[in-house]
């Protein structure tokens, strides 16, 4: 996996630089330091010699992160599309995962595409800076995923040379581009051009025949003798074609027999007239000369290894591909005055790897490309799926998966830990090793929630994926967050959904003591929607038919309503402080001009008056007293309380009166 | 490649002691010798104070937040033997509980998992701990003491995560637990102190007792931290000492610990870290760098990374 060479960060901060300093994991991703000293037993308890000198910092340091930018965003999205697909296949065939590849490939170079319009359109040279970064990035990774496509990925053809030209004209592009560009202004005078040769030569080293003849008919002398001659060689050179029905061997000996004759005719002086069509002949056979000369103008190593190959080794297959891939290294270093592969650079030297199947170094280097590792982490995936993967010997089955594992392991927690791309990674995670699972509860509980849309998501995708206790958890939150805003309708919703008991009740107080204080209920088209969850909490159901009783008794419902209030007196949920006011709302069914409330009933109000109410008043006096009112909170009924037992004590016995009189009347 | 996300200049007088970050990583709180704690609100990359709470009468040496389904709470330690819970309340930060029964300075708290309860755990350097448990219904507190818990003191305390060890994908049982509000999980924490040992408490009906004396560093333990669970029936707690060795225990059954030296370093270490995951430690020390250690697929630890504060001036280099 990593390498042995560890990555190193500095970091400047003045008074740490003089005192020390410590720092811990305060998130999955972040560090946080500040300066620090340690104490002993010895330190004296007095302000240290840093005090009041130096700006003390809390630093926080992190892996950078880049994909949380907007266009790399939609990259991460996309993939994380493919890679479910995946994940999720039941054929396994080559061209699923030949056409998996080239999605891949396709949301890349849209990337590309993208982040080029981002830099035309734009503006910021911040923006600027960073997306040219990001294009080199993701520039190097869509050619080695090429690379790997038609190497590893494709299993279907067996030789190799003519995708390594299409790879190297997709990378390298000036030459067709120059063509097409001659071809379709159709010039007589094309040669005059400083650029035709060059054109022609580049095309050679692509192996484009057909493209060179084309060009070639351009060329004001085309109808010499020396151009013919060349015409007519181009045309009758044999071409390797895996399909063709030809063996590898009766192709060889059809080459050689061509070359050999194009060899005699260089030798005898034919193309000498033409110089550049000499040159180009000379790299057709493999000159040593003329492919050192090219050699020099090249930009980087691979440039004409595709070539090179064309023309000297065309069936070559992928297991031979390093040794050639060395040697013509060791050729084209020497060209260029360089020793060995020291001033390569690390594209060049992942090329190098992905060609001689050295996957245990392209993997430790494609690690380190800056990206978060999605490139890693998606072409492993892939790999293992196709069953392409070998890191050294082949004992090594097993340790693949858990690379595998384990690179998805650490790209869903990575995603996990940075806002906006937390449902991503759960998708990761889904498909990491059981870590990756308890690893989702855990961060999953950690994404920080910012409104309630995004805390019904949390609770949806930990629904879907099974993680229970998440849901609760959150749902209490939300409701501590609601009340700290005020705002009760949703802390008592959040409640609910929590069936927390604890969480519930104190809400339900909430709305209780507001009546008792104000006289009015909180939102009542809430109150009236609860139906079967009241019985969630006793308190909240002691809410709600409470709140049922106003409604009969707006209703003018006063027998009903007056039925529950008995009911309700009787119940034993009542809370202690709501005595006072559900006693005093019997006061106006008590004298109703009708009586109402029969004696039975009437002796149960007397009896908690006197059990109940009267208790209640007598302790919250003496709480007072001792308090002297600095709570502040004022409990309307407690404070005309005396008043109030006066009240009651006279509707009832005027009550009862009525009562015992239309009952005793009824009976005879 | 690593580099500054953000810099807060904490605003205190004197050098601060800890620094924590809440829940959902909105807001930091930083404790100092000034004797004060500040809190920050530093969402999306900003930095705003939003309290600056004064009521310890000494250096404040840690702090601890409480999971958000309690509210936003904090509580505090220091060198006066105080141990206070603050609480906002309408925006305003003020002082939910005090405790007052150390002898000596109290060197950490730390809440417990939020399954649990609120309950925090205080270690001191009278050599007890404290346990406070908070009755969320009555907001009346009970405390419990371990006294002696570590001759001349204790100096760090870590709870064991509350899924452990198995109970990470039997959802069933947990659910249950917490519907009926009770918990059939033990709890327990671990403590370092200045008797050069480890020790893992756990709870026995209404007493805490000790249930094992891990004993290999040589030298004041410094910090202790047991490793987050993800669901794995193993479990982890890296410790660090004056001996400049961080050792790693390893159990599978909560019964036996078995050691690992995980480095010994060039000078004291003064505190380790894991991520939320667990799956890497962050060891930070004397010889002013961080370094991070992450276990490979065979058991074996390397050290990932390093952070290493520089003296030269403005020198910010990957």
């Amino acid at each position: 996996m990593s390498s042995n060479d560890v990555a190193v960060c500095h970091i400047y901060d003045k008074l740490s630089s003089k005192t020390g300093f410590i720092g811990k994991f305060v998130t999955n991703e972040e560090i946080s330091l500040h300066g620090f000293q340690p104490v002993f037993y010895s330190t004296k308890d007095a302000p240290t010699k840093y005090a009041n000198t130096d700006e003390i910092n809390v630093i926080h340091v992190s892996e950078n992160f880049i994909l949380d930018d907007e266009i790399l965003r939609s990259l991460v999205a996309e993939s994380c599309n493919i890679f479910y697909n995946l994940q999720s296949i039941k054929t396994k065939s080559n061209d699923v995962f030949l056409q998996t590849s080239r999605v891949y490939r396709s949301a890349i170079r849209a990337t590309l595409n993208k982040l080029q319009e981002a830099i035309i359109d734009d503006c910021g040279e911040n923006d600027i800076k960073k997306y040219e970064s990001f294009i080199t990035i993701f520039y190097s990774i869509e050619c080695l995923w090429h690379l790997c496509e038609f190497l590893l990925i494709d299993r279907s053809t067996m030789s190799v040379v003519p995708n390594l030209l299409e790879w190297t004209k997709f990378h390298f592009p000036s030459p067709s581009q120059s063509a097409a560009e001659m071809l379709i202004n159709k010039d007589r005078d094309l040669e005059f051009r400083e650029s035709y040769w060059e054109t022609v030569r580049g095309l050679i080293l692509q192996g484009q025949i057909d493209i060179v003849r084309a060009l070639l008919r351009f060329h004001s002398s085309s109808e010499t003798m020396t151009f013919q001659l060349a015409e007519k060689e181009l045309q009758t050179m044999p071409v390797f074609n895996s399909h063709g029905g030809l063996s590898i061997q009766k192709f060889r000996s059809q080459w050689s027999f061509w070359s050999s004759a194009l060899e005699t005719k260089l030798d005898s002086g034919l193309f000498s007239t033409e110089i550049e069509l000499e040159n180009i002949m000379k790299l057709i056979v493999g000159d040593k000369q003329a492919w050192m000369q090219v050699c020099q103008d090249s930009k980087c190593w691979y440039e004409y290894f595709a070539g090179f190959l064309f023309f000297t080794q065309p069936a070559v297959r992928y297991f031979e591909l390093g040794t050639f891939a060395d040697s013509w290294l060791g050729r084209w270093s020497s060209t260029k005055g360089m020793r060995g592969y020291t001033e390569l650079k690390s594209l060049d030297l992942m090329v190098l790897a992905t060609l001689k199947n050295d996957m245990a170094e392209l993997i430790s280097s494609i690690q380190d490309m800056g990206d978060n590792k999605w490139f890693v982490v998606h072409i492993v995936d892939l790999l293992v799926h196709c069953d392409q993967l070998r890191i050294s010997d082949e004992s090594n089955g097993p340790s693949v998966v858990a690379l595998r594992e384990c690179l998805i392991f650490d790209y869903g927690t990575m995603l996990m830990s940075h806002g906006n791309l937390w449902e991503i990674g759960m998708d990761y995670l889904k498909f990491s090793s059981s870590e990756g699972l308890g690893a989702r509860e855990v961060l999953l509980q950690r994404v920080p929630i910012k409104n309630d849309i995004q805390a019904m998501k949390i609770i949806e995708i930990a629904r879907i994926n099974g993680i229970t206790s998440v849901e609760q958890e959150v749902c209490r939150v939300m409701v501590k967050r609601s009340l700290f805003l005020e705002n009760y309708g949703n802390a008592l919703e959040w409640a609910i959904r929590s069936r927390d008991n604890i969480y519930v009740t104190k809400v339900a107080n909430i709305f209780l003591n507001h009546y008792c204080n104000t006289g009015k209920m909180m939102h009542k088209d809430l109150l009236s929607n609860i139906g079967a969850k009241m019985f969630i909490a006793p308190r909240l159901l002691f809410l709600i038919k409470y709140f049922d009783f106003h409604q009969f008794y707006r209703a003018r419902a006063f027998s009903q309503a007056a039925e529950l209030l008995v009911n309700l007196l009787d119940s034993k949920i009542i809370p202690e402080f709501f005595w006072p006011s559900l006693l005093a709302d019997t006061i106006p069914l008590l004298e109703h001009n009708e009586p109402i409330i029969p004696t039975k009933e009437t002796y149960i109000i007397m009896h908690h008056l006197e059990s109940d109410l009267i208790p209640y008043l007598a302790k919250t006096k003496k709480e007072r007293e001792n308090k002297k009112e600095q709570e502040g909170e004022l409990n309307l009924m407690n404070a005309c309380s005396d008043d109030l037992v006066q009240l009651l004590r006279l509707a009832c016995a005027r009550n009862l009166s009525r009562a015992m009189i239309i009952e005793n009347t009824l009976v005879r | 490649m690593v580099s500054v996300l953000q810099t807060i200049d904490s605003g205190h007088e004197d050098l601060i002691h800890g620094a924590e970050i809440d829940y959902y990583g909105l807001n930091l709180a930083t404790c100092s010798s000034d004797n004060s704690i500040k809190i920050f609100d530093i969402k999306n990359g900003g930095q705003r104070l939003k309290a600056d709470l004064k009521g310890h009468g000494g250096p404040v040496w840690q702090l601890s937040w409480a999971h958000p389904k309690f509210g936003n709470i904090l509580a505090s330690c220091s060198y006066d033997r105080k141990v206070i819970l603050w609480k906002e309340n309408n925006g305003e930060w003020t002082k939910y509980y005090e405790y007052n029964n150390h002898d000596s300075s109290v060197n950490s708290v730390a809440f417990a998992p939020s399954e649990y309860g609120l309950i925090l755990a205080c270690g001191s350097s009278d050599g007890t701990i404290s346990i406070l448990t908070c009755n969320t219904e009555t907001g009346m507190f009970d405390v419990k003491k371990i006294t002696n818990a570590h001759t001349i003191g204790c100096n760090a305390l870590s709870w064991c995560p509350s899924s452990l060890p198995d109970a990470a994908f039997d959802q069933r049982s947990k659910q249950n637990a917490s519907t009926n509000g009770t918990q059939t999980q033990i709890k327990r924490f671990v403590s370092g102190g200045c008797d050069n040992t480890v020790k893992i408490w756990k709870e026995d009906g209404d007493r805490w007792v000790e249930e094992h004396k891990l004993e290999v560093h040589s030298d004041w333990i410094r910090d202790v931290a047991w490793a987050p669970s993800i669901g794995l029936p193993s479990s982890r707690i890296a410790s660090c000492s004056q001996d400049r060795r961080v050792i790693i225990w390893n159990t599978d059954d909560l019964s036996t610990w078995t050691p690992t030296i995980l480095n010994t370093f060039d000078d004291v270490v003064w505190n380790v870290s894991w991520s939320l995951t667990g799956n890497i430690l962050g060891v930070s020390g004397g010889d002013n760098k961080i370094s991070l250690w992450k276990e490979n697929n065979d058991g074996v630890w390397s050290c990932i990374s390093e952070d290493a504060e520089n003296a030269k001036e403005h020198q910010r280099q990957m």
